[in-house]
């Protein structure tokens, strides 16, 4: 997954349990912690609503793995 | 995909009430015959093979015949029990539980194609046949279990 993300240090900056950012968000704790493993990619809605309730945009948490080979998913 | 045939949470608690009893006496009918004979009735057949030599008259005619419901019964309600857990929402139904739905589905339907053919290949006689009954809600089955497990797992963490 050519992913990286730094949900859980924008969680700490803004002292939220994944619980309280999945209730803020409208979802699942259990889709908080995949996304955070990187085990899922959430849509773009998502993404932007995270991005709201952290006050940053997306690129802030959301980045493109570089030193992984981006063609492989 | 699922979102739109998706039925309220609480249906899911009628299912499970539905499928376990259904299974239990499922099993008990297959392996000791059990057929309680208030459930003897006259149904409606579109189509009836009369299995026994001795009474094979009217055969595959359209009309009433005798029969006892009973296994019909607890087909229907393995059918339509998990059915309702199936399409019930979960309490967040949100768009990663709808991919571990996605997942769990292939899952059930590959796992089920394995047994079909291993079912084909190896067993032979009335066990064919034998097998081939639980094999008709496999895919319902094998998709709940795979989800529920999937989703424990997932909680886990």
């Amino acid at each position: 997954m050519a992913l990286k993300n730094t949900i859980k240090v924008q969680r700490a900056i803004h002292n939220l349990t994944q619980a309280e950012l999945a209730e803020r968000i409208g979802v699942s704790r259990q889709t908080i912690n995949a996304i955070e493993a990187n085990k899922y990619v959430p849509s773009t809605l998502l993404a932007l609503r995270m991005a709201k309730v952290f006050n940053v945009s997306v690129e802030d948490f959301f980045q493109l793995d570089e030193d992984v080979n981006s063609t492989k998913n | 995909m699922f979102n739109k045939f998706q039925i309220d949470r609480k249906y899911a608690r009628i299912g499970w009430i539905m499928l376990i009893p259904a299974l239990i006496l499922g099993l008990l009918h297959m392996y000791s015959e059990l057929e309680p004979g208030f459930l003897d009735a006259k149904v409606f057949a579109l189509l009836n093979d009369d299995l026994s030599i001795f009474s094979g008259k009217d055969s595959k005619t359209i009309g009433v015949i005798s029969n006892n419901i009973f296994d019909e019964l607890l087909a229907i309600f393995i059918v339509v029990g998990s059915l309702l857990i199936v399409l019930a929402k979960e309490e967040v139904e949100d768009e990663y539980i709808l991919q571990l739905r996605q997942e769990s589905m292939f899952w059930a339907l590959i796992t089920h194609s394995i047994l079909l053919l291993f079912t084909i290949i190896f067993v032979y006689g009335m066990t064919f046949l034998n097998i081939m009954v639980f094999n008709l809600f496999m895919p319902l089955l094998l998709f709940i279990g795979r989800f529920r497990y999937v989703l424990y797992k997932a909680s886990k963490v």
